[in-house]
């Protein structure tokens, strides 16, 4: 095996250049897996803190029938008895605080042009303590006290060309279905990692919003921190055992877990890192062809030698170990440099972070998060790719090697 | 003296397409051990297809091939493999060196493939057959820091290292110069003299001709004169 070894090895750096593009490839291909992955699970984790911290919070509870027609943000469906179920949930003893929301449908407008909205009545003072908005707010979050104050996010705002100071026109159906309309000041601008929120969120007090859309203490929902947890099973379980206990005592609500929300945001991930599975499939295909494509060409420049081993007694699956072994070294230095290339930009994704905003400008790209994206250290996905390195070069060189190992002794002798 | 290798109406016919191609058409030969025979006859007379087919590089269409009295007819490939291994030797008129190995892991290549030496003995022996064919000091180098002559030498250390039962040299001296060559020549009969190994060389070189002790001329795949000296 040590002179095998030592064949097998000087000649793959026999041909410098040849081997350099054939390891270029592969850590091209393999580091950018690496770091694909890794920004990936830095994109699940941001968007599932997005949910408990940006816009569903661990538990969200409105009415079955509020629930059913919740596209259209019904006012006529409000909780009865919101005093009676907020006791309740903070008695439960992962819960920590619980405020009251409710959303409405209306229009945003600068004086000259109007944008539909879906606007959220909060209340301050007690939102904060079950979401985090208000750490992303340039200027001002809603003030217990203030009056006619309107936080909104900063893409929208862009879109009508208001900012900090500025007045803007809510327009709205009342719970009695009469229109309304009055005028905020713009106190605070939300640029959070929630695309969504930096779209389309509008915020106003449930104090304005009573007297604006006469509510009458109606509220529509009820949002619930809980008790933060290190491991996402462990949150999601918490929840969705706090929303089965809540539904038995009060039939007719609807509570909406973070496990609920967490499972389906995850489904959608896994589908977005199929399709970037697909993108690494191609690209080690590549590479796999581009170390088929080496092994054949040593295979050919060295057919003489290859006579001259067998007719010194090499065994044909010996000389088929042999461009197996080169090949399988061409794996593990791919491997290895396609690891440290990926380990090189996680280490940027994780420490510098990827600058969203300046990379993709106002373009929306879908994606469940904004600002930077900072990616996360996997492992055991870097063993993997390690390991499909290796196995991708091993199947690449099989029938070359093959080849090598039919070839007649007199014919590999005779050979110019 | 002891016979060693025995050919007997020894036939190989190769098929290119239709056409038969007669390369050997029945050779019968008996080589004695220490012998140091040349092999002669024009291109395309058989010289080559009788020393694969010594070398067990390839099989007769007919006839038997036995060493030391053993015949070789009814050895598989890997069997075949094995007994080349261990018996027989080749010289290329190419050299045939491995180019990524120094020339002491040229030398060393048989024995290593033949596993029966420590690492220890291997490179004694090796650079005991390095000294006795001239180039002692040497055996760091690669062969393409070698001039043709070295080269050669070389070969012929790889040839004679393991002790075979007989070294095939296929016109080791054609891609030489005559100075080189008789250099090449007299370090084989040398050898053959001090060691006694068994040497079979096919040639066109009349002076290598003049150091042979036999010379066996091939012509139309058939053995037309078999000279002792």
């Amino acid at each position: 095996m040590g002179t095998l070894f030592k064949i097998a090895w000087r000649n793959v750096w026999r041909h410098g250049k040849r081997t350099a593009l054939t390891i270029v490839t592969m850590a091209f291909g393999l580091g950018l897996f690496i770091g694909m992955d890794s920004m990936l699970k830095g994109m699940d984790r941001s968007g599932l803190d997005n949910i408990v911290a940006l816009t569903d919070s661990s538990l969200r509870v409105s009415t079955a029938a509020y629930e059913e027609e919740r596209r259209s943000y019904p006012l006529a469906h409000g909780l009865q008895d919101a005093e009676r179920l907020e006791a309740f949930l903070l008695s439960r003893p992962r819960v920590q605080a619980v405020a009251r929301r409710t959303r409405f449908v209306g229009s945003l407008s600068n004086g000259v042009d109007a944008l539909p909205v879906l606007a959220v009545a909060a209340e301050p003072g007690r939102d904060e303590r079950v979401l985090s908005i208000p750490d992303f707010v340039e200027g001002s979050w809603l003030k217990a006290g203030g009056e006619r104050e309107l936080v909104l996010g900063f893409r929208l705002a862009a879109d009508l060309g208001v900012g900090l100071g500025d007045w803007v026109t809510l327009a709205a159906r009342t719970k009695y279905d009469a229109q309304n309309a009055d005028d905020f000041k713009v106190v605070g601008l939300i640029n959070s990692s929630e695309p969504s929120l930096n779209s389309s969120g509008v915020f106003i007090s449930m104090r304005d919003a009573d007297g604006f859309l006469d509510l009458e203490g109606l509220t529509t929902e009820l949002i619930v921190a809980m008790e933060r947890r290190v491991n996402l099973k462990d949150a999601m379980a918490d929840s969705d055992a706090l929303a089965a206990e809540l539904e038995a005592a009060f039939p007719g609500l609807d509570a909406r877990s973070f496990g609920d929300v967490g499972r389906e945001f995850l489904e959608l991930a896994k589908a977005k890192s199929k399709s970037i599975g697909l993108i690494i499939g191609i690209m080690m295909l590549i590479a796999g062809v581009g170390i088929a494509n080496t092994v054949l060409m040593s295979v050919y420049s060295r057919i003489r030698e290859i006579g001259v081993l067998r007719a010194f007694g090499f065994k044909p699956r010996e000389i088929s170990r042999l461009f197996l072994l080169e090949g399988g070294i061409l794996g593990v230095v791919g491997s290895a440099a396609g690891v440290a290339f990926g380990v090189a930009l996680d280490a940027y994704f994780i420490y510098v972070g990827f600058p969203m905003e300046s990379m993709m400008g106002e373009i929306d790209m879908g994606l469940p998060i904004w600002g930077n994206l900072y990616g996360e250290w996997n492992p055991q996905q870097m063993a993997v790719a390690a390991v499909v390195g290796v196995a991708v070069a091993l199947l690449a060189s099989r029938a070359p090697a093959k080849r090598a190992a039919r070839m007649e002794v007199t014919n590999a002798l005779r050979f110019v | 003296m002891a016979a060693i290798l025995e050919l007997k109406q020894v036939t190989k016919i190769y098929r290119k397409g239709d056409n038969e191609v007669r390369a050997l058409a029945g050779v019968d030969l008996c080589i004695e051990r220490g012998e140091f025979t040349a092999i002669m006859g024009p291109s395309g007379s058989g010289k080559t297809t009788f020393l694969n087919i010594v070398g067990c590089l390839d099989s007769p269409s007919a006839g038997t091939v036995s060493y030391d009295g053993r015949s070789l007819g009814a050895m598989k490939e890997d069997e075949l493999s094995e007994y080349r291994k261990r018996h027989i030797s080749f010289i290329f008129q190419s050299y045939n060196l491995i180019p990524v190995l120094t020339v002491r892991e040229n030398v060393e290549l048989p024995l290593v493939i033949e596993r029966r030496m420590a690492k220890d003995e291997i490179r004694a022996r090796a650079d005991e057959v390095i000294a006795a064919v001239g180039l002692k000091g040497l055996g760091e180098r690669y062969p393409r820091e070698l001039s043709g002559g070295q080269e050669q030498r070389v070969a012929i250390a790889r040839a004679l290292v393991k002790d075979p039962y007989i070294v095939l040299a296929d016109e080791p001296t054609a891609n030489l110069d005559s100075h080189t060559a008789e250099e090449i020549v007299d370090i084989m009969r040398e050898i053959n003299r001090a060691k006694g190994a068994t040497f079979i060389f096919s040639t066109h070189d009349p002076l290598v001709k003049t150091h042979a002790r036999r010379v066996v001329t091939i012509r139309d795949g058939l053995v037309h004169a078999d000279e002792r000296k």
